[in-house]
């Protein structure tokens, strides 16, 4: 059953040196109960892709195509009926958590503002008492010290990794149909976040919940995913079952990105790396857009982009497969 | 890597003031509350090799990575350096032959300052052969670099001009701290290569500070692994990330991901304060192992065979006993 359908996806952001395409024709289908890994290196779309479906992308920034959620194209609603859907049925978790609680009030009342909007849309009576045991317990699940401190404190008096939990919190208390989970856990430590992982696991699985999370760590993608996308300049690579993509990569660029993970100690020769660096989208080469690192590269890489095919369960955007 | 030690260290501590004291505190007699960031730690780094420092995020690594070069002055313990134990008076001599690079190249370099500029900063005059080849070693181009700000160049070449300052003195020791967990894995790739190649080069020896246990099999000859400002487990890295002894260093590990496993089980429960830590082994509030013994005396670091250490009852005799 499908939840999301993204169609011909086109994402442009206004720039003193023109209108930049970044998100070029892009198209996916999440399921309900789906969490898809998002996985690029810095600057290939990551967020724009998150920022566009919220339909939350910053004022420079124009948008063609369909965003189909539940069968209603958001891209028709206006900011009020936008409205309906943010928080219960799509809620993002920023990269810069700090950006996304109000600096003047304190967090526990911003978590049980959210949590009260929740229970008004649902139409259901909860009292003080039961929000305010919720959103505790949902801080002590994210092992926040001291949960009734941090009740009370304002967003500037955390560290960087305790706003990323209570944005964390924010997100397990409404548990949206969709989240898109930006890089969520960069702030926090490796024990931390595998305990994170676990709890998007566990409410992806109790609620169905569907879930898009982005990082640029594709074994982070791994644990937490049964769908990876892989991004580069704007364009989906290839798209498929996580399974699948780890253990037979297709596109050389997956394959680089998976190469380039340290396995073995320095004795036993030289990490892969993919040479260069990625495209800047105002100077983006002719053809296939990876091909100038490609270690692949064919005459007509460097002439006509290819297209996505699909072989078997996969989508893939390489000369390779046609 | 050879057998002759650069580095001793013993019973080193670092305690910072928890927060600044007013005058209300000393009116009151309020107790000065101190934040133990590096407790008790004794170890050794040979010649030519990489020590890997590995724990999670306020375990002490930077702390520890800043006493080595003198950054920070210790509370308490020794340090000897290439045989000569370090005090004020000498403090100097250790500046000349020691660097750190840090995690964000961005922050940790002055954002006014050109390449050229950073990276003769150390050699206290611009000396343009020097500068020159310090950054075509780390495979920059010098003429196209050189008079760019940090902000014009990519996490990755920027984090070359840091290495590439770091090496500009020729130094005998570099701190890394981090230096690739803010870049990308392809880049990271190509900045671990250019470590490994730099060290064979110039026989440098590297204390590479990390949480990703990928990067510490690749770098690193011997690791310890930090624990609330204490080593609770040393070794030859293949040792001890392949088969950790220490409960810690086993939930470390099934904490990374990795793409040969698809499930992650953390250790419960978070790190524990340094202010206040926990009685007997610090660990023992996490661990799924304790005994009554690891609540009421701290288990020492002690050698199991060859050259690994643990800090944990479960590895001593002492410990056996209590078990049952
Ligand atoms: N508001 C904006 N105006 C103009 N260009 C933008 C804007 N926001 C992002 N970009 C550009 O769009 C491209 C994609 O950016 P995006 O933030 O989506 O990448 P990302 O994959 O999330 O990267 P990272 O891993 O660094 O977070 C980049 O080249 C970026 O510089
Ligand atoms: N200058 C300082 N004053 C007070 N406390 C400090 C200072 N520097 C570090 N600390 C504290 O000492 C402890 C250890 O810090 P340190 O930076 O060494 O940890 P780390 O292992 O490097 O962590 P990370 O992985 O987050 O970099 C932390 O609790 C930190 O808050
Ligand atoms: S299309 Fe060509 S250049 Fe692009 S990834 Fe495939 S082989 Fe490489
Ligand atoms: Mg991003
Ligand atoms: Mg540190």
């Amino acid at each position: 059953m499908v939840l999301l359908q993204i169609r011909n996806l086109n994402v442009y952001y206004n720039t003193l040196i023109g209108k930049v395409k970044i998100l070029n024709d892009l198209n996916l289908d999440v399921d309900y109960g789906d969490i898809v890994g998002v996985v690029g290196e810095s600057g290939s779309g990551k967020s724009t892709l998150g920022y566009a479906i919220a339909k939350i992308l910053p004022p420079n920034a124009s948008m063609t195509g369909e965003i189909l959620f539940e069968g209603v194209n958001l891209l028709n609603l206006d900011e009020k009926e936008m409205q309906k859907y943010r928080g219960t049925q799509i809620f993002m978790v920023f990269q810069n958590a700090l950006n996304s609680l109000n600096p003047v009030k304190k967090v526990g009342f911003q978590l049980e503002e959210a949590l009260k909007i929740k229970y008004q849309k649902m139409g259901k009576k909860v009292s003080e008492d039961e929000i305010y045991k919720e959103v505790i317990d949902v801080f002590k699940d994210l092992r926040l010290p001291d949960p009734e401190v941090i009740y009370e404190r304002y967003p500037h008096q955390l560290s960087g990794g305790q706003i990323q939990r209570v944005i964390i919190a924010m997100a397990l208390l409404l548990r949206p149909k969709l989240l898109i989970a930006d890089e969520p856990t960069s702030a926090i430590d490796v024990t931390l976040q595998a305990q994170v992982v676990n709890l998007f696991k566990q409410i992806n699985q109790e609620a169905k919940i569907s879930i898009i999370f982005i990082t640029h760590d594709i074994s982070l993608a791994y644990a937490m995913s049964n769908r990876i996308l892989v991004l580069y300049a704007g364009r989906i690579m290839e798209e498929g079952n996580t399974e699948e993509i780890i253990k037979d990569p297709m596109h050389p660029y997956t394959q680089g990105l998976i190469a380039s993970i340290p396995k073995v100690s320095k004795s036993s020769g030289k990490l892969y790396s993919i040479p260069g660096l990625p495209p800047s989208f105002y100077t983006l080469p002719a053809g296939c857009k990876f091909h100038p690192r490609c270690p692949k590269v064919m005459p007509i890489c460097k002439e006509k982009e290819p297209q996505e095919v699909h072989v078997n369960n996969r989508r893939v955007r390489c000369w390779l497969y046609e | 890597m050879s057998n002759e030690v650069l580095y001793k260290v013993e019973h080193l501590k670092k305690y910072y003031l928890a927060y600044k004291r007013g005058i209300l505190d000393a009116i009151f007699r309020r107790p000065i509350l101190y934040v133990k960031a590096v407790d008790d730690v004794n170890l050794e780094i040979y010649k030519g090799e990489t020590l890997g420092v590995v724990g999670e995020s306020g375990s002490g690594k930077s702390t520890l990575g800043k006493l080595l070069v003198g950054l920070e002055r210790p509370t308490d313990g020794k340090i000897w350096f290439m045989g000569q134990e370090i005090n004020k008076r000498n403090e100097e001599f250790l500046r000349n032959h020691v660097q750190m690079v840090f995690q964000n190249p961005y922050t940790s370099l002055n954002p006014r300052m050109r390449v050229k500029e950073i990276v003769s900063e150390p050699l206290g005059k611009f000396d343009e052969k020097a500068v020159k080849e310090a950054l075509e070693t780390v495979g920059l181009d010098y003429n196209y670099v050189k008079d760019k700000y940090p902000r014009e160049l990519s996490g990755g070449q920027v984090q070359r001009v840091a290495i590439a300052r770091a090496i500009v003195r020729r130094p005998t020791f570099i701190v890394l701290d981090e230096p690739t967990s803010a870049l990308d894995v392809s880049i990271q790739s190509q900045v671990l290569n250019l470590l490994a190649d730099l060290q064979k080069e110039y026989s440098l020896t590297y204390m590479f500070i990390t949480h990703n246990i990928g990067v510490a099999k690749y770098i690193a000859d011997r690791v310890i692994i930090l624990y609330a400002g204490k080593v609770v487990e040393e070794g030859k890295t293949d040792d001890v990330l392949e088969n950790p002894m220490h409960p810690y260093t086993q939930g470390l590990k099934q904490s990374v991901p990795s793409l040969q496993t698809k499930y992650l089980k953390p250790p419960e429960g978070d790190v524990p304060s340094l202010i206040n830590p926990p009685s007997g082994c610090r660990y023992h509030p996490r661990c799924p192992y304790a005994m009554e013994i690891c609540k009421q005396k701290e288990p020492p670091l002690i050698p199991v065979d060859g050259d690994r250490k643990v800090a944990c009852w479960l590895f001593t005799p002492h410990g056996k006993e209590n078990r049952s």
